[in-house]
């Protein structure tokens, strides 16, 4: 099984986040900056949080390892193609994914030899599309459903840039690039099973993980990303001979050195109402405001708590109505196959 | 000696019976005593029913009736009996574990029993709604504190609470030798599943709360997951350490198997409510509450199943929907 990691370093700039804080997940466009990306050729320009090309191509200017998910948002096509290039490592090395109305082409040039790989798609206003890369293998999905498969040793051998490309007119919004780095690392905060359903979770769609409820920082090392289950009961607590304030300051050296490591921190609380409380909203007031993405379920977030934490703090909240929804969302941020 | 047997049997010194109409899956019938001879004539003998397929697979052990007065478990168990079919290992039902629990009305509801009832067509069927601890006519007086087997102290009258009192005691008190009988059942069947069903208050917080021991945890991680997605919600709590007497934590402990106990929300049970209706409770009828336990065992067993644990296969049991659509009473035997 493959390891996981996030790899948003660039990303949170574009949504208007000073370079240097916590990284976000999705490149909304929603900012304008165009800070973040060198235009090769054509035209570009982000209006009302939409990028819009003209006949031309256009790179960002981070390097991602050789596994990576990315997605994109096709709002609109008018004219011939619109690209979306998965992997650029030079001019002579590059994998990309060209959508036409008739259909799909993956493509694959290395160092002068080239394949490609073709599909059928139905290109609709808003198509969400991925073009993803573990080890030899490449896939494109459009609107949940893999159309093309391929597998080339080449596509393990380099890395590089993402990127856009179009003939005409076409209009993104919501990248988003994943990188495949290391396995997450699962955790409660507050010892309610909450952690173990995630890490169930996990398994079932594949993602690598470590499950420990009271994993301390140095499982960290190695690891893609951190999630913190925030949940507790007093009973919870000292069934496990834990007191609040040693959870508390394990919850912080886990934040901590997942800060020093570039690692970002999941906060979620999925459990509901139940799972709510005096000892539970303390470590939810505390660590909410420090992750990088927040995923509640809707009854725990029945007086708001979340959304106020979340929206003083610019951090995205995914709300789940059940729990076992929320493998959706951890197939959504770390960029699965499924 | 004959003369004082005659005056136990007229005081009720005896297993109380009840209407129960085993269908067809039933393949045996016998008494918790069977495990325990001692506990044979005692008020604390209860009626066990055998729903073996035939076909080598897990064994399961439902518990009704651990408190007598919590009784959408009571009833989950009876359909049990009178509906499911086993197709591969065995179900093992005590609709009334605590029998000795159920020949009084329970103090704290004198409203709610002796007796409930359902009706179909000109018919009607009436079952026994009794109390959370054992009859003190079977076991008094009470003692200050009871002092567990493991050392803890309860307060006094929960020594007449079965799940309080496990692994129970072959020479102590009636409710502790229902306990120690029920071990002996545990562990001379090698059961593999435990379902002890019960209820609390609607407010209380173990309402809807699915306890797992520690070994089942992921297995009951799962189902409740999976049930939230039909509408079917339970809140998911470990059983922990210092839980000592209660049947997840001792019966986990003492056997391989995998130990639950299930809470639903009984109006009967809430403090302060005047007349309330056990089983036609516009907001928690008994057909929902019993539907709840049904589905968690019938999952449980699923998944159990998926990930290689010992295979108990039943069916005829009503989904969930069926038997809020059609009612309880149509799900009896008539």
């Amino acid at each position: 099984m493959r390891w996981i990691a996030i790899w948003t370093a660039c990303l949170f700039a574009a949504v208007g986040v000073a370079v240097g804080a916590s990284p976000v997940l999705n490149f909304g466009f929603d900012s304008g900056t165009e800070a973040l990306w060198t235009v090769e050729s054509g035209s570009w320009c982000v209006e009302d949080g939409v990028l819009t090309g003209q006949s031309g191509f256009l790179l960002f200017d981070m390097d991602f390892p050789t596994d990576r998910r990315v997605q994109v948002d096709l709002v609109a096509l008018d004219g011939e193609s619109a690209t979306v290039v998965g992997k650029y490592a030079d001019d002579t090395r590059w994998v990309e994914a060209c959508f036409t109305m008739d259909g799909v082409a993956l493509r694959l040039n290395s160092v002068g030899r080239e394949a490609s790989w073709s599909g059928t798609a139905a290109l609709a206003p808003q198509t969400t599309v991925v073009l993803a890369f573990v080890e030899d293998q490449a896939r494109v999905i459009v609107n949940g459903e893999v159309v093309i498969q391929a597998q080339d040793p080449a596509f393990a051998e380099f890395g590089g840039r993402v990127g856009l490309a179009v003939q005409g007119t076409a209009r993104f919004d919501n990248l988003s690039v994943t990188a495949f780095t290391g396995p997450v690392v699962i955790t409660s905060l507050g010892q309610s099973p909450g952690a173990l359903m995630i890490q169930i979770l996990a398994d079932r769609v594949g993602l690598e993980n470590i499950y420990e409820p009271v994993a301390s920082s140095e499982l960290l090392d190695g690891s893609g990303a951190l999630i913190l289950i925030v949940g507790a009961s007093s009973k919870g607590l000292g069934a496990a001979g834990i007191s609040i304030d040693s959870e508390l300051a394990r919850g912080w050296a886990l934040v901590h050195r997942a800060r020093e490591l570039g690692l970002p921190v999941l906060v979620m609380h999925i459990e509901g109402a139940a799972r709510r409380g005096d000892l539970s909203d303390q470590i939810i007031a505390e660590f909410v405001p420090v992750a990088d993405y927040v995923v509640v379920k809707a009854d725990g977030n029945a007086d708001g708590l979340f959304t106020t934490l979340t929206h003083a703090h610019s951090i995205p909240l995914a709300t789940v109505a059940a729990t076992a929804q929320t493998a959706d969302v951890l197939v959504d941020l770390f960029g699965l196959w499924h | 000696m004959a003369i004082l047997l005659l005056s136990m049997v007229a005081c009720g010194q005896s297993p109380v019976t009840h209407d129960i109409r085993p269908g067809y899956g039933v393949t045996g019938i016998g008494w918790l005593s069977d495990f325990f001879p001692p506990l044979r004539g005692a008020p604390g003998d209860t009626r066990i029913y055998v729903l073996d397929s035939g076909i080598a697979g897990g064994t399961a052990l439902i518990l009704g009736g651990t408190h007598a007065n919590e009784i959408a478990g009571i009833m989950a168990a009876v359909l049990l009996v009178e509906r499911a079919e086993v197709r591969r290992g065995k179900l093992i039902v005590i609709p009334h574990a605590n029998n000795a629990a159920f020949g009084y009305t329970d103090p704290t509801c004198p409203t709610c029993g002796p007796w409930v009832s359902f009706s179909s067509g000109n018919a009607a069927r009436f079952f026994r709604y009794g109390s959370r601890l054992t009859n003190p006519a079977f076991q008094s007086p009470d003692s200050s504190e009871y002092i567990h087997p493991s050392g803890l102290s309860f307060a006094g009258w929960e020594a007449r609470n079965l799940n309080r009192v496990y692994p129970g005691r072959a020479d102590g008190t009636l409710t502790e030798k229902i306990a120690h009988a029920i071990v002996q059942l545990v562990l001379a069947e090698e059961i593999d599943y435990v379902f002890d069903l019960h209820e609390a208050g609607i407010t209380s917080r173990l309402a809807y709360t699915l306890v797992c021991h520690p070994r089942a945890l992921e297995l009951g991680a799962m189902a409740v997951m999976d049930l939230e997605l039909r509408g079917i919600s339970m809140k998911l709590e470990p059983s922990r350490e210092e839980f000592r007497g209660l049947s997840h934590r001792e019966l986990g402990d003492l056997s391989k198997g995998q130990v639950f106990l299930l809470e639903t929300p009984n109006p009967g049970q809430e403090s302060g409510r005047h007349n309330p209706d056990v089983i036609d409770d516009p907001q928690y009828p008994v057909a929902l509450r019993a539907g709840v336990h049904l589905s968690f065992v019938q999952e449980i067993l699923a998944i159990g199943s998926r990930l290689g644990l010992p295979q108990v296969e039943v069916v005829g049991v009503p989904e969930f929907e069926k038997l809020q659509s059609d009612g309880l009473a149509a799900w009896l035997n008539w």
